[in-house]
């Protein structure tokens, strides 16, 4: 753990995780990113829009038997709606997204292109070009179905991040679903794509603690 | 349990009680006890 | 564990006043305020004043199609919470939709910050609570399986057609929006499939109990609608269950009665002859023996030679020491010939007769026989003599009354079960498929038109 002073306002900033070099200041949303020792202003993050996502920074849980944190989160917006995508950070440093959208949970860990862009779908996605719903990908054997595919807008971000969440950015996002609730999504930001894979998981099964207390809405029993 | 099933029960432990009475007491319906009525005159094959 | 582990043990985060459930909107159309419910998730919002369709995915509040109508009266008044299944639910979006106009239904949208959404789906005739899947069902022989459960198809290739909404909705909800169905059930569960042409989407929906839907939101609902809805469970059925075990213990204990008390050795063994001579003669056997209580004794007569002839047979079992007798009555009788068909035969040289409830004591069976002969010129002649054999035996009551209990014991099963068809029958009538099964089997000619 590092903390640092706020560049801009000089808040106390804390960086939980050596490997996140990015970082939004919680009270001036300057986003700062370290680079060699010190600490560099690359921007203003926007405001995050008021919601009622019972899951904020600090909330804790265990996915698999791992117990994790939320550290970050970047809220994306398209067309027909946003979603939070919440960087999980796990015990043993490595981290994943708890994404939620439409009441839903999605927990999705980063793997290599190089696991899965044998296939032509997916190779097709890498390269520039956009697939319609429905086209199937073979993933470690498993069937995912392009289930949307949409541009996709950074709209704010807090808290640690693995990459610098410039508000505006625009991505490439397409999401596959398996029959069986695996899911797998492919982000592609101009040339760079990453590849996530996971399934949905259910608040009740992540056991979460410290999640948000929202007013008039009793807090489930293993939430506090 | 519903009451159509301890209606049933009470239905079905009436019957095992007859049966069980039925058995002590070496009654059957189907037996011919007493005196059966004259049958004169109705003797003989039905052939045709 | 890691190191890592460490950058975990971090302090909880800094207790913070409970995040307003609402945010506050205008309408851009009639002004009016409206409080967002699920504020994040809800991306388009019919005003409840005014009907007009706003759009609330980005921050500033667009008007999509502007209404001037009155919001309808809902049944759920939307803000209603209400606890099903011990969770809190509030109604924030409510979508009448029908199959062009007909076969109307509602959905309600319950939202719990902490649980999501769920659906509270009516026809007027009873509630379900449905949730949306996360994964496709599997595929089993006549339908979709879901968790080891298989449906079957109810309703087939319908298209579902939105009517009207008021509320907010996580999704751009559209009035005359249309979707392709699918219908399947198994008792209790309908799971429904919806698709567009960019997705779809499956929901399993559990019906609720009339009870449970008045306790939870203050509606009624028929507590017995008829015909049956398509994922009713018939009211048979879990009777029959049980049903099924009490007349197992029943007949059990009934057959394990039946082997231990069945049929007896033989009490007395004899012969006389006789002759087809219209001559009564007497013969006294015994003497025989008693031993139970009560018994069914059973006397059986039979002539070996017996031949276009008849014996009548007048018994009186006789206790020796009350003369208290049981009469009984038989006849063996044997006529056989030859006509242009061949040889025929009929009747029996035997007879057995049975006396009930014989109580204990020692018995003379006095037996009075009279043997005749046929004397008809198209007959052949009758055989001139022959052996009666006479044996006594106690005889088990069992086979005949246990019997009559078994039918008795099944008869309200057998209507039980009769109700059931009758159920089954009229909930699949219901049906795009009709009758399958037993339903099927059982239906008659005369009604298998509409």
């Amino acid at each position: 753990m590092q903390k640092v002073s706020c560049p801009n306002c000089g808040a106390e900033v804390t960086f939980r995780s050596p490997a996140l070099p990015s970082r939004i200041c919680d009270y001036c949303h300057t986003i700062l990113v370290r680079s060699g020792g010190g600490i560099e202003q690359v921007g203003k993050a926007a405001v995050l829009p008021f919601d009622v996502s019972p899951i904020q920074i600090g909330t804790a849980g265990t996915f698999d038997g791992r117990d994790f944190t939320v550290v970050g989160r970047v809220r994306w917006g398209w067309t027909d709606g946003s979603w939070n995508e919440w960087l999980v950070l796990f015990g043993d440093g490595s981290d994943g997204w708890l994404g939620e959208a439409m009441g839903q949970f999605m927990l999705t860990k980063e793997r290599p292109l190089g696991d899965v862009q044998s296939d032509p779908t997916i190779r097709a996605i890498i390269l520039g070009e956009r697939v319609p719903i429905g086209t199937e990908a073979q993933v470690d054997g498993e069937t995912f179905i392009v289930s949307d595919a949409r541009e996709a807008t950074c709209l704010a971000a807090e808290g640690e991040l693995p990459f610098t969440a410039i508000t505006g950015t625009t991505i490439y996002s397409i999401d596959f679903r398996s029959t069986t609730g695996a899911l797998a999504s492919l982000q592609r930001e101009k040339t760079l794509s990453s590849f996530y894979q996971g399934r949905y998981v259910t608040l009740a099964e992540l056991r979460p603690r410290h999640l948000r207390a929202i007013d008039g809405w009793p807090m489930p029993a293993y939430g506090t | 349990m519903d009451p159509r099933n301890i209606f049933y029960s009470v239905w079905s432990g009436g019957i095992g009680a007859l049966f069980l009475a039925a058995t002590l007491f070496g009654y059957s319906p189907f037996a011919d006890g007493g005196r059966a009525p004259a049958r004169a005159g109705i003797y003989g094959p039905t052939h045709k | 564990m890691t190191g890592g582990t460490a950058a975990l043990e971090m302090e909880a985060p800094p207790a913070r006043p409970p995040a307003p459930s609402v945010k506050a909107l205008s309408c851009p159309s009639c002004g009016g305020t409206i409080n967002l419910k699920a504020a994040g998730y809800t991306v388009t919002v019919a005003c409840q004043y005014c009907g007009s369709i706003l759009d609330v995915a980005s921050p500033e509040v667009r008007l999509i199609t502007e209404y001037h109508q009155a919001a309808a009266e809902l049944e759920i008044p939307l803000g209603t919470r209400g606890t099903l299944r011990d969770v809190e639910w509030e109604a924030i979006g409510f979508v009448r939709r029908s199959e062009h106009g007909a076969y109307p239904w509602v959905e309600y949208l319950l939202f719990n910050p902490y649980h999501g959404y769920r659906w509270l789906i009516t026809n007027g005739r009873g509630w379900s609570f449905g949730e949306m899947l996360t994964r496709a069902p599997d595929w089993g022989h006549s339908g979709p399986a879901l968790d080891g459960e298989s449906y079957e198809p109810f309703f087939v290739d319908g298209q579902a057609q939105v009517d009207y909404v008021v509320g907010e909705f996580y999704w751009r909800v559209q009035v005359g929006e249309e979707a392709a169905t699918d219908d399947y059930v198994r008792p209790g569960f309908m799971l429904s499939r919806e698709a567009n042409d960019k997705e779809v989407s499956w929901t399993i929906s559990a019906l609720l109990k009339p009870a449970e839907i008045e306790q939870a939101f203050g509606v009624r609902a028929p507590r017995d609608p008829w015909p049956p809805l398509p994922h009713q469970p018939s009211p048979y059925r879990g009777v029959m269950k049980v049903g099924a075990r009490i007349a197992l213990i029943a007949v059990g204990v009934m057959f394990l009665l039946t082997l231990l008390m069945s049929g007896g050795p033989s009490l007395f063994e004899g012969y006389v002859p006789v002759e087809l001579d219209r001559r009564a003669q007497n013969v006294t056997a015994g003497p025989i023996e008693a031993t139970r209580p009560y018994q069914l004794i059973s006397i059986e007569a039979w002539a070996p030679n017996l031949e276009n002839g008849w014996i009548d047979l007048d018994y009186a079992l006789v206790n020796r020491a009350t003369q208290e007798s049981y009469e009984a009555y038989g006849v063996a009788e044997r006529y056989s010939g030859r006509d242009s068909d061949g040889a025929w035969s009929e009747g029996s040289r035997g007879a057995t007769t049975k006396l009930a409830a014989v109580p204990r004591g020692t018995y003379d069976l006095v037996v009075e026989y009279t043997g005749n002969g046929w004397t008809d010129a198209a007959y052949g002649s009758y055989s001139q003599g022959s052996t009666l054999n006479i044996r006594v035996t106690r005889a088990s009551v069992f086979p005949s009354n246990f019997v009559i209990a078994l039918i008795l014991i099944l008869l309200p099963l057998i209507w039980f079960w009769w109700k059931h068809l009758k159920f089954e029958q009229a909930r699949q009538d219901e049906s795009d498929v009709g009758r399958t099964g037993m339903a099927k089997v059982f239906t008659g000619t005369d009604e298998e038109e509409d």
